[in-house]
């Protein structure tokens, strides 16, 4: 019988871009989450933020190194 | 970080009069040069690279707001303006609907942390839906400094 519990993949990524996580990345995060019909989280500094919704992925501040 | 410590206060447009995305950034920037918030700068030349900045993708992030922003060579400090449409422009914003709550940012170009940051702080105040119903209820300048002063001291 299928385990009905449900699967997480995980990875731990570091900010490359000298200017951080700005608008675009973010924007081009959620278009790349909307394509999976699962739920795609991103969690920084201990909180979760919505992949998918490009409102919460703006409270994500991250700075090149984060 | 807070709103009121980039937002210039005077520049502040209750009513903007322009009906698209760049009458709306032109509005915007003109009111900061006017409150002398760009030195020996081209206003044209920072109208020119936010319009660049939109054709990279809309900044309207949904649900009515939308955050145009450049960081710009000839600034040396964070400066920021606030403008309402109250009939709503339509700026190519990911969820198709027009924008009425418009916050400009314009960063020096050797900060990206604090652009980060005032992009996250516009995000915070704006995510609350009071407020930003209250912001389009004011009909002048010192009300909307006001409401969004309040907010960002709870």
């Amino acid at each position: 019988m299928e385990d009905p519990s449900p699967k997480i993949l995980k990875r731990v990524v570091k900010i490359k871009n000298p200017n951080g996580f700005h608008m675009r990345p973010k924007a081009a995060f959620v278009e790349a989450a909307m394509r999976f019909a699962s739920d795609v989280k991103l969690i920084w500094e201990g909180q979760a933020f919505n992949g998918k919704s490009m409102f919460e992925l703006m409270l994500v501040a991250a700075a090149e190194d984060s | 970080m807070r709103m009121s410590d980039f937002i210039v206060r005077s520049a502040i447009i209750p009513e903007l009069n322009a009906t698209d995305k760049e009458g709306v950034i032109r509005e915007l920037l003109e009111s900061l040069c006017r409150n002398g918030c760009f030195k020996d700068v081209d206003v044209e030349d920072i109208i020119k690279a936010v319009l660049k900045r939109e054709l990279l993708g809309s900044t309207g992030i949904g649900e009515g707001i939308a955050i145009p922003h450049t960081k710009y060579i000839g600034v040396d400090k964070l400066v920021g303006v606030l403008g309402i449409s109250p009939s709503g422009v339509n700026f190519g914003s990911r969820d198709g609907e027009p924008v009425f709550v418009f916050v400009l940012i314009i960063s020096p170009v050797d900060q990206p942390v604090v652009h980060l940051r005032a992009l996250e702080t516009v995000s915070r105040v704006l995510r609350d839906d009071p407020l930003v119903k209250a912001l389009r209820a004011c009909t002048t300048a010192d009300q909307l400094f006001e409401q969004m002063n309040q907010y960002s001291k709870m």
